[in-house]
């Protein structure tokens, strides 16, 4: 699982996760690329039964959540059908290119 | 300075409008707007129109204006997604006070239910307001979209999903009244609970249909000794446009605009006596309520079960908005112009609030709570 990335100012610290030119909070041009620790807490979470396209038909019911990243970024994720709002989450790209969040064993069940 | 009046409007009604394509229904609901106005073409000198999903050309309004006859001194379309109405008609405000024009002529619609495109390529081009990269891949769709917005606001402000139900149930009931609506079979709580699942906690009843039709108005420049439904104030907020961006949902720039559009009309929102609020989803008004602050938070589905937002209180969506009256794309934020503007003119049927109102609140949210635009009309003597 490869951890996402993000974008840090040098300048005023503040922290974006779409890929920029500049520091959206201070303008500046001066961005650390960044990889994440790759935990964080699902903020939102939803369960698709409807699939926008044939690639995701076969895969109704399936989750997207937000999570907001210890780094303090949110981003968008795949997740398991029983993750569940403000529970914590490990993020990482499989071989698909995209994110999923699992939930940490630490969660109360 | 000019000041911009709302002078007439027409619509095709919503629903299945078979064999008609954009042009034609654009075409209709402007020839209907004129003739309420009482004008001819020849005298519009101003053309906004709001983009077509099913027919996306690089001029629009170049095109309609050939197709009407018309020669306006300015004329192009408009894109802000479901804040494209409002927009536009604030638009046409400043070209009027501007002087630019003297009559613009402000449309939208498109056949987004009929047309070639099949459901799912209406979904697939409705989801790319989503990031092309960090979201959409996701497969998320609209109706995903709005329920991470909903997964967060329920969790923060104690909202159960019969709460939403509410607004599903509101809006059907103020269709059923409406001879021109999409859906009029009266539906309750359960069924909209019972409905089938969309993207939790969001099931079919709490979603827009996807309908055909097109409304239009004309916004004119006041002529001495007329009165008419004035638009008083109108005020925009972007605060962001991707879901993964919005950290704060309680502040998305909808009570910014709003309170720029009040200030400017010089009005509280206690003097507002009909609203017309996006409605996309149950979620949609719910949150539009509450943050514009019509509601307090969490309490807005109580005021609809205490009947606050009835026909007796402050109407919302009295024809029965986007979950009911329907929603083809542009057209269906301008069918809540078209809506307030009947009530205060006492035009409005079995609809009718029992007393005229003479103050209105439109507001219009493009993309996922993105964009967002606001108006205060006033009746003047």
């Amino acid at each position: 699982m490869t951890p996402p990335t993000y974008q840090s100012c040098t300048e005023c610290r503040h922290v974006q996760y779409f890929a920029r030119v500049l520091c959206v909070a201070c303008g500046s041009k001066s961005l650390a690329e960044c990889t994440s620790a790759g935990q964080g807490r699902i903020a939102a979470i939803t369960i698709l039964h409807r699939a926008p396209t044939d690639t995701y038909r076969d895969s109704v019911p399936y989750a997207i959540a937000l999570v907001d990243m210890d780094e303090n970024f949110r981003l968008m994720s795949h997740a398991p059908l029983e993750a569940a709002l403000g529970e914590r989450v490990t993020v990482g790209a499989g071989g698909n290119g995209l994110l999923m969040a699992e939930p940490l064993q630490e969660n109360p069940r | 300075m000019a000041q911009a009046i709302i002078a007439g409007t027409g619509d095709t009604g919503f629903g299945r409008h078979n064999e008609q394509d954009t042009l034609d229904l654009l075409s209709v609901a402007a020839t209907r707007a004129l003739g309420d106005a009482g004008i001819g073409q020849d005298e519009v000198d101003g053309l906004l129109v709001g983009y077509s999903t099913a027919m996306p050309h690089l001029m629009l309004a170049s095109v309609l204006s050939e197709h009407l006859g018309l020669t306006p001194n300015y004329a192009h379309a408009v894109q802000m997604g479901g804040a494209t109405g409002c927009g536009m008609v604030m638009l046409a405000r400043l070209l009027i006070e501007s002087g630019q024009c003297d009559t613009v002529l402000v449309v939208g619609g498109e056949n987004r239910l009929t047309s070639t495109a099949t459901r799912d390529d209406v979904m697939q081009t409705l989801a790319q307001v989503g990031h092309p990269r960090y979201e959409v891949p996701y497969g998320a769709t609209i109706p995903a979209y709005y329920a991470l917005l909903a997964s967060q606001y329920m969790a923060a402000y104690r909202v159960k999903e019969a709460d939403l139900a509410e607004f599903a149930v509101l809006m059907r009931a103020n269709a059923a009244r409406h001879p021109d609506a999409h859906f009029r079979e009266p539906i309750t709580v359960d069924d909209v609970l019972s409905s089938r699942r969309i993207a939790t906690p969001l099931k079919l009843l709490d979603c827009c249909p996807i309908s055909d039709g097109a409304v239009a108005a004309i916004v004119s420049r006041k002529r001495p000794g007329k009165t008419g439904v004035k638009i008083a104030g109108a005020g925009q907020a972007h605060k962001a446009q991707h879901l993964s961006v919005m950290r704060d949902i309680s502040s998305l720039g909808a009570s910014a605009a709003a309170e720029k559009a009040l200030a400017q009309a010089g009005i509280e929102r206690r003097d507002i006596e009909i609203l017309g609020v996006y409605d996309s989803f149950t979620i949609t008004v719910l949150m539009l309520l509450e943050e514009i602050g019509f509601s307090a938070r969490g309490a807005a589905a109580t005021d609809v079960r205490d009947r606050r937002y009835g026909l007796q209180g402050l109407a919302l969506n009295s024809h029965g908005g986007l979950l009911s009256y329907g929603h083809p794309g542009v057209a269906g934020g301008m069918a809540h112009l078209v809506e307030v503007l009947r009530q205060m003119r006492g035009i409005a049927g079995d609809r009718q609030m029992p007393k005229r109102p003479r103050t209105a609140f439109l507001h219009g949210d493009g993309g996922v709570l993105s964009a967002h635009v606001s108006l205060v009309l006033i009746q003047e003597d």
